[in-house]
């Protein structure tokens, strides 16, 4: 009788030989039939091994020997070299022309270059994103918006939406999905980009080059799980839809004596009156999630929008009055609370070179490895507005003069919130990111010409020496910080335990808040850190404001002023916490000398105090594990649309599906999968299909904006009224996605009736 | 200016911006974006919205003061 484990083995070779056989076979058929080509081939293959080269060398990065330069002075060859050929796939398709092989290389590239965080690191990367799980966790348990507490619950739009995703799914382990966050939110600014790009300039060479550069060139680091990485998503898709759809009827404005920035752009899409009045109010409802979910991106949307009318690019001429005063009404009165306490708001404004200081000067300080990084990220900000200040001279100078004043004139609009307020100096750094779009854009002119130009070796060489600095720039520009803002398992495991061992309402003392702590107990705890930016305090009784002098020459001072952050009240609990990565947040932007923690540590070890504090220490050189637990993507499949009214009964199986497994409260993988993708396509999908509207990649982008706006607005209405309840979040949008898909079925019947009644009537007549 | 603080201070504002949306909804309607058209803002949208601006500027003065 034959081994069953040899006759498993020879079947299996058997199979891998036949497979490989029947697939390059196929990969012949295809080649022969034109279907394929080689450059296809090409792309493929170097992507492929890119990628898998990259991820084999970045799950083994050394962090804990990272420098003050970041992930870049610990990256392996090996990541170095799947990038380039990532990069390389991406020139080779560009060459070609080939949609789906530019497609392929673009989305490896945004996976290269913004999942390197997360497959190098074992644990969600930044505390703010950790703290914004727990602002969601916030409104998930406690269901109401409590508007003194902090700026978030003044703009909860986006947190209301979280909290209401994290409940429908009844998602378990929350950050190690959210830290995939960079590369979806990469993803999805393409997909609006694309769109403008195609009606903008119209030559499908240029758009790609500059999608693939906004990748490249998006060191912001922005897109971690926050509101202002979603909502510049849903400014994209809006600016996308205005440009695309409401764009002016007539090519100039001669009359009205603005003609030299008059643009050049064909008509818009004109579409159905149903078409326009439906994006219309699509566009009011994601203005709505903006104003009510961030407070700088209604600003850029207003002066981005009002720059589009004055080009002539939007004829909607009252959308920037109404932007304006939506956000002024939020900001008045639904904002109030915030406001009144924060009368530094608008003192800034108009205060240009104090703003301008802020955000430059006061940023240059730190180790001498941080104040590298910041120039390096101020000199390629620089050198990319340097490279679309040539692409707008190409664009004169080849005779499309009014596109290239339109382009600008958009691209520069952004500036303007440079006189509203310094935004904690990251002002400048916003603005860059706002305008990265626009300037992708015209930076791809400047590097292989204007629409319609011959691409030649020429232009192809300056592309790849521009993409190789930009590629080399981005783990140092996107990464300089990382060594204060990764942070191991036990660092997570460290605050887990403190959270075990700290009865609700004691004080949480942190170094510098650099910790991945506040996912939980968002409210139920007393947070408080010792150096909280404020000016360095040398009184011992410093009380709950100011820096903590860690440089005290005296110890037993030192160890005074931190017992006094730590100050309690009867009955209650202080706990001090310590980590690495506070260590590292400190070397690296000051204000003491190198080692600041450890003489704190031995401030408070060597004290009297140190009966009544718990210090958790979690140090990391000890205890840290080679073993990187690197979580599998939840990867959306591609949005297809389907057969007519296969889409309509999948769609209402689907939303019906969800419902039930919500309300019967099924817990399994299976149902967060199916509800996390009916929450992010139907309902949108289902409305925008009533008018035919979801179609392309600006369709793609609409129905993932739509879905998710009307989630939002539902979940916030909810919690301004105190109903809060994800259960009937979902049942109202399996209603909206099923009685959309009824208006659709019904309204195909009327068309394909009255077609065929129209061919009758013709077949009549010629009969 | 406490009057400002409630419904008397926001739901002008409200109905500035409807009336704004509106007319944005009736001109897509009825198309006057037709070719040579020359489109004239009307003075009650102008008006409108200034008073809209005058109520929230008179708004944060008072959370300010």
């Amino acid at each position: 009788m034959a081994d069953p484990e040899v006759v498993s083995r020879s079947c299996g070779a058997w199979l891998g030989r036949w497979s490989a056989v029947s697939a390059w076979r196929s990969t012949e058929a295809a080649l022969r039939g034109g279907v394929l080509t080689h450059a296809d081939l090409t792309v493929a293959i170097l992507t492929i091994i890119g990628v898998v080269v990259w991820w084999e060398s970045s799950i083994a990065v050394p962090l804990l020997a990272m420098t003050d330069i970041g992930l870049a002075s610990v990256l392996p060859p090996g990541t170095w070299v799947g990038i380039l050929l990532v990069s390389a796939a991406f020139v080779v398709a560009l060459k070609s022309g080939r949609t789906p092989g530019i497609v392929l290389s673009i989305v490896a590239t945004v996976l290269v270059l913004h999942g390197l965080g997360v497959v190098a690191e074992p644990e969600m990367r930044f505390d703010v994103a950790w703290r914004h799980i727990g602002i969601a966790d916030y409104f998930r348990t406690r269901g109401q918006v409590d508007p003194e507490l902090d700026a978030y619950q003044n703009w909860p739009a986006f947190f209301a939406f979280a909290a209401f995703v994290w409940e429908a799914t009844g998602l378990r382990d929350l950050p190690a999905v959210l830290a995939w966050t960079p590369v979806v939110y990469n993803l999805l600014y393409l997909l609006p980009l694309i769109a403008i790009g195609h009606r903008i300039v119209g030559d499908r060479m240029l758009v790609w080059l500059a999608a693939w550069l906004f990748t490249v060139s998006n060191w912001i680091g922005q897109d971690y799980f926050s509101p202002q990485g979603w909502y510049v998503f849903i400014y994209l898709v809006v600016l996308a839809v205005l440009l695309s759809w409401f764009g002016e009827y007539r090519p100039g404005l001669p009359d009205s004596g603005r003609s030299h920035v008059a643009s050049e752009l064909e008509g818009p899409q004109v579409g159905t009156t149903n078409q326009r009045l439906a994006l219309l109010a699509v566009v009011l409802v994601l203005t709505a999630t903006i104003v009510s979910g961030h407070q700088l991106t209604p600003y850029a949307l207003t002066v981005t929008t009002a720059a589009a009318v004055a080009v002539g690019w939007c004829r909607l001429r009252t959308l920037p009055i109404s932007l304006m005063l939506a956000t002024l009404l939020w900001t008045g009165y639904a904002a109030a609370a915030y406001v009144a306490g924060h009368p530094d708001t608008f003192s800034q404004l108009g205060s240009i070179l104090s703003i301008f200081e802020q955000t430059v000067e006061k940023r240059l300080q730190g180790s001498p490895g941080h104040e590298l990084i910041v120039r390096l990220r101020l000199l390629e900000t620089a050198a990319l507005w340097a490279l679309a200040a040539i692409g707008v001279f190409r664009l004169v100078r080849a005779g499309h003069r009014r596109l290239a004043l339109s382009l600008a004139s958009v691209a520069l609009s952004c500036f303007l919130l440079m006189a509203l307020q310094s935004y904690g100096g990251e002002a400048l750094m916003r603005i860059a990111f706002f305008a990265l779009a626009f300037t992708a854009l015209l930076v791809a002119v400047a590097l292989i010409g204007p629409p319609g130009a011959l691409v030649r070796f020429r232009e192809l060489v300056s592309v790849i020496l521009v993409g190789v600095l930009l590629l080399a720039a981005f783990p140092l520009t996107r990464y300089g910080n990382e060594r204060m803002d990764w942070y191991t398992s036990d660092e997570v495991a460290g605050v887990d335990a403190m959270y075990r061992v700290a009865p609700a309402g004691s004080v949480l003392t942190s170094v510098t808040g650099g910790l991945p702590w506040r996912s939980k107990g968002y409210d139920d705890y007393d947070y408080r850190v010792l150096v909280d930016g404020n000016p360095i305090s040398s009184a011992p009784g410093i009380g709950r404001e100011g820096t903590v002098d860690m440089a005290a020459p005296d110890l037993a001072k030192l160890a005074e002023q931190v017992e006094s952050r730590m100050a309690r009240r009867p009955g209650q609990r202080s706990f001090l916490i310590v980590s690495r990565s506070q260590a590292a947040d400190l070397d690296l932007l000051g204000p003491f000398p190198a080692g600041a923690q450890d003489r704190l540590i031995a401030a408070v070890t060597a004290s009297t105090y140190s009966s009544w504090w718990g210090c958790m220490k979690t140090d990391m050189e000890a205890q840290a594990r080679d073993v990187r637990q690197v979580e599998q993507p939840v990867v959306l499949r591609p949005l297809q649309i389907i057969a007519l009214y296969r889409t309509s009964v999948l769609l209402s199986v689907l939303a019906v599906t969800v419902a039930v497994l919500v309300i019967a409260d099924v817990q399994s993988s299976f149902r967060s999968v199916l509800t996390f993708l009916f929450l992010m396509i139907a309902p949108g999908l289902s409305l925008l299909d009533i008018c035919g509207l979801a179609r392309g990649w600006l369709g793609v982008a609409l129905v993932v904006a739509t879905s998710t706006s009307l989630a939002t607005l539902v979940a916030m209405a909810q919690l301004y009224l105190g109903i809060w309840s994800p259960t009937g979040t979902v049942v109202v949008l399996a209603l909206v996605t099923v009685a959309g898909q009824a208006v659709a079925v019904r309204g195909r019947r009327h068309a394909d009736s009255a077609a065929s009644s129209s061919a009758n009537q013709r077949y009549g007549a010629c009969s | 200016m406490t009057v400002l603080e409630g419904p008397t201070g926001y739901l002008p504002v409200i109905a500035v911006l409807a009336l704004l949306i509106t007319r944005e909804f009736a001109r897509e309607l009825h198309h006057v974006a037709t070719p040579g058209e020359h489109r004239k803002w009307s003075a009650v949208t102008f008006s409108a919205a200034f008073v809209a601006i005058a109520i929230l500027a008179l708004r944060f003065g008072t959370l300010y003061a």
